[in-house]
C-alpha cells in the first residue's frame, strides 16, 4: 500500500468496499499463513473471521500501516487463542493417520505446504515452544518487529527477543544435528 | 548491556539477517527454514465467507464518512441528512406521523395569526381560527354545563353504569349474597346455622333446591312410605319441604346405613340457634325454614337407613326380604309403611360380617 495506506484507511473508515478489498488482499495471505502454521483447522473461516472483525473495527483504529499490520495480527492471534480454548473445551479427537485416511486427493492446505516446503518447517517449528514458536511466526510471516510482536503478544520485548533467540538456536541445532532436509 | 542496546545489537546480529532471510555464511540450512516459512505466505488466497464476501462487496453501510476529506465530500455530506431526516420519519409509528403533522398545522396557523409580516389575507383567516379554538377550549375547561350530562346518564341503556353507586335490580343482591351464603356473615355462622342455605346445595354438585326435593330420601323411599304428618308438613310449609327431606337425605342418602348416627351427627352442630340475619338478606330463605334442631336428629331416625333402590330391575329392594348382591349393605326388610328403627342394633344384620362397625 504505501503512500496510499492512509486514503485506503479513510475509505475503508467510510465503509468502501474496494478499501476491504485491498486490505484484504494486502493481508488474507500472510494472515492465513499465520493461522494455518499455528495449527488452525478451519483457516479460510478463521482468517474471514478475523478480516470481518477488522473492517467492523476499523473505525477505532488509529496509526500507520505498521501498526495497522500488527493490529490485524492481534486480531489473528486472539482468534487462535479463543480456538484453542475452544478446542480445550471440545471432546478429544482421534489423531490423524494417514494410513488410515482413504482420501487419494490431498487437501488444499497440505498441497500448498507440500508445493511450498512449508510442511517440514512447519515440523520444524512444532518442535519448539509455543513462545518461540509464535514469535518467530510473526517475525517471519508477518513481518513484524520485535516491539510490534511484544505489542501482539502482550509480552516485554525483552521476553520477545529471548524467545526469538532461543527458537532460533534450536531450529539451527535441529537442522544441524539431525539434517531435516528442506 | 542497556535494553537498546541489547535491542540493537539483535538487530544487527546473524539471527535478525536469518529472519530477513538473507544470506548469512555458515547459516545456509537456518536460511532455508525461514525463506520455507516465509513462502507459505505465497499460497492462495483464502476464500472469504458469505459474510466477509458481502461486506467487500457492498461495504459496510453503517459506516459514516470522516469530515474535512475535501471539496468533493461536501455534496454527499447533505445527502445522508436528507436521508436521515427521511428515514427517521419513515421510522416512526403512524400516532407519531399523526401528532407530528397536527403539531406542525398548528404552529403554521398560530404562526400565520400572530406574526405581523403575514399579509392580512392570510391572517384574518387564521386569526379567527385561533380565536374560535381558543372560545371552545375556554368553554370546555370552564367545567360541565348544567344539564348537559345528567340526561345522558339518565338515558344511559345499562343498568349499573348510572351515577347509581349500587345495583337496583332486584334480583341481584340477593343472588349475589345467596351464592355467597355465610360471606355475608364474617364469622360464617350463618352457613352454619342456616338449614336451608344448605341443604339447597348437595354436597358438591350445586342443583338447585326444588330438583333435590324430589330426589330425598322419602322419594326413594317411594311415595306411599312417606309418613301422612310429613305429608301434611309438605303441604303446609313448602319451604319446609324443601329443606327437611334435604337433610335427611344429607345425611342418610349418602352415607352408609352404619355410619349414619355416628360419622356424622351435623345436625346439632348445624342449627344451635338461629344466626343474626343481616336486615338486607331475604326474609324468604332465612326464616321460611323453621331449621328445628331436635327435628333433624328425629327426623333422621325416623327416616332411618336410606335403602337404595334397585336400578335395574326397577323393584324395592326393601320389599325383598332377603337383600341381594347388589345392595350388600342394605338393611332388613321393613315391612310397608313400617319405618326401620334407627337404633344401630337394628339396622346393623349382626350375621352380616362384612357391614363396617359403627
Amino acid at each position: 500500500m504505501g503512500d496510499d495506506f492512509e486514503g485506503v484507511l479513510e475509505r475503508a473508515r467510510a465503509g468502501s468496499p474496494e478499501a476491504f478489498t485491498v486490505l484484504y488482499t494486502e493481508l488474507s495471505r500472510p494472515v492465513t499463513a499465520f493461522l494455518r502454521s499455528r495449527g488452525v483447522r478451519e483457516v479460510d473461516d478463521v482468517a474471514s473471521e478475523v478480516f470481518l472483525a477488522v473492517f467492523t473495527g476499523i473505525g477505532r483504529f488509529v496509526g500507520d500501516e505498521a501498526q495497522f499490520r500488527a493490529w490485524v495480527f492481534t486480531i489473528a492471534h486472539r482468534r487462535v487463542v479463543d480456538g484453542w480454548r475452544r478446542g480445550a473445551r471440545s471432546p478429544a479427537t482421534q489423531p490423524f493417520e494417514p494410513a488410515a485416511d482413504p482420501r487419494t486427493a490431498p487437501s488444499a492446505e497440505s498441497q500448498a505446504l507440500d508445493l511450498l516446503g512449508g510442511r517440514d518447517a512447519v515440523a520444524l517449528l512444532d518442535r519448539l515452544t509455543d513462545d518461540q514458536r509464535e514469535v518467530l511466526l510473526l517475525r517471519i510471516i508477518g513481518d513484524l518487529t520485535v516491539d510490534q510482536v511484544s505489542e501482539v503478544l502482550g509480552k516485554r520485548p525483552g521476553a520477545v527477543k529471548a524467545a526469538q533467540r532461543r527458537g532460533l538456536a534450536t531450529l539451527r541445532r535441529l537442522v544441524v544435528s539431525e539434517g531435516v532436509p528442506l | 548491556m542497556r535494553r537498546r542496546d541489547d535491542d540493537h545489537s539483535v538487530r544487527v546480529t546473524v539471527d535478525e539477517r536469518v529472519l530477513q532471510g538473507e544470506d548469512v555464511p555458515g547459516e545456509a540450512d537456518l536460511v532455508h527454514v525461514v525463506t520455507a516459512v516465509r513462502r507459505m505466505v505465497q499460497a492462495t488466497e483464502p476464500r472469504p465467507h458469505e459474510a466477509l464476501s458481502a461486506v467487500l462487496r457492498e461495504g459496510l453501510p453503517g459506516a459514516h464518512l470522516p469530515t474535512g476529506l475535501g471539496a468533493s465530500d461536501g455534496g454527499r455530506s447533505a445527502a445522508p441528512l436528507h436521508r436521515r431526516v427521511a428515514g427517521y420519519i419513515a421510522g416512526v409509528g403512524v400516532a407519531t406521523k399523526l401528532a407530528l403533522g397536527a403539531g406542525v398545522a398548528v404552529a403554521s396557523v398560530a404562526g400565520a395569526a400572530t406574526v405581523d409580516a403575514v399579509p392580512d389575507v392570510i391572517q384574518r383567516p387564521a386569526a379567527a381560527v385561533v380565536s374560535a379554538v381558543g372560545d371552545l377550549v375556554r368553554t370546555v375547561s370552564s367545567g360541565p354545563v348544567p344539564g348537559s350530562l345528567v340526561p345522558d346518564r339518565s338515558d344511559d341503556p345499562v343498568p349499573g353504569t348510572g351515577s347509581a353507586p349500587y345495583p337496583t335490580t332486584p334480583g341481584l343482591a340477593p343472588r349475589s349474597e345467596a351464592v355467597s351464603g355465610g360471606g355475608v356473615d364474617p364469622s360464617g355462622a350463618a352457613r352454619k346455622t342456616d338449614a336451608g342455605a344448605l341443604d339447597r346445595r348437595a354436597p358438591g354438585s350445586g342443583e338447585p333446591a326444588p330438583e333435590r326435593v324430589h330426589q330425598g330420601p322419602e322419594d326413594q323411599l317411594g311415595g306411599g312410605l312417606l309418613d301422612p304428618v310429613d305429608q301434611a308438613r309438605r303441604a303446609s310449609a313448602p319451604g319446609q319441604q324443601a329443606v327437611e327431606p334435604r337433610a335427611g337425605a344429607a345425611q342418610a342418602g349418602t352415607d352408609a346405613p352404619g355410619e349414619l348416627s355416628t360419622s356424622r351427627a351435623p345436625s346439632t352442630t348445624r342449627t344451635p340457634s338461629a344466626p343474626p340475619v343481616p336486615p338486607t338478606r331475604p326474609t324468604e330463605e332465612r326464616h321460611s325454614v323453621p331449621a328445628p334442631v331436635p327435628d333433624l336428629p328425629e327426623q333422621a331416625r325416623s327416616t332411618g337407613p336410606v335403602v337404595p333402590r334397585s336400578s335395574a330391575s326397577g323393584r324395592d329392594d326393601r320389599a325383598d326380604p332377603t337383600p341381594g348382591p347388589s345392595a350388600p349393605f342394605a338393611a332388613p326388610a321393613v315391612p310397608t309403611g313400617e319405618r326401620p328403627r334407627s337404633t344401630p342394633g337394628a339396622r346393623v344384620d349382626p350375621e352380616d360380617t362384612r357391614h363396617p362397625k359403627g
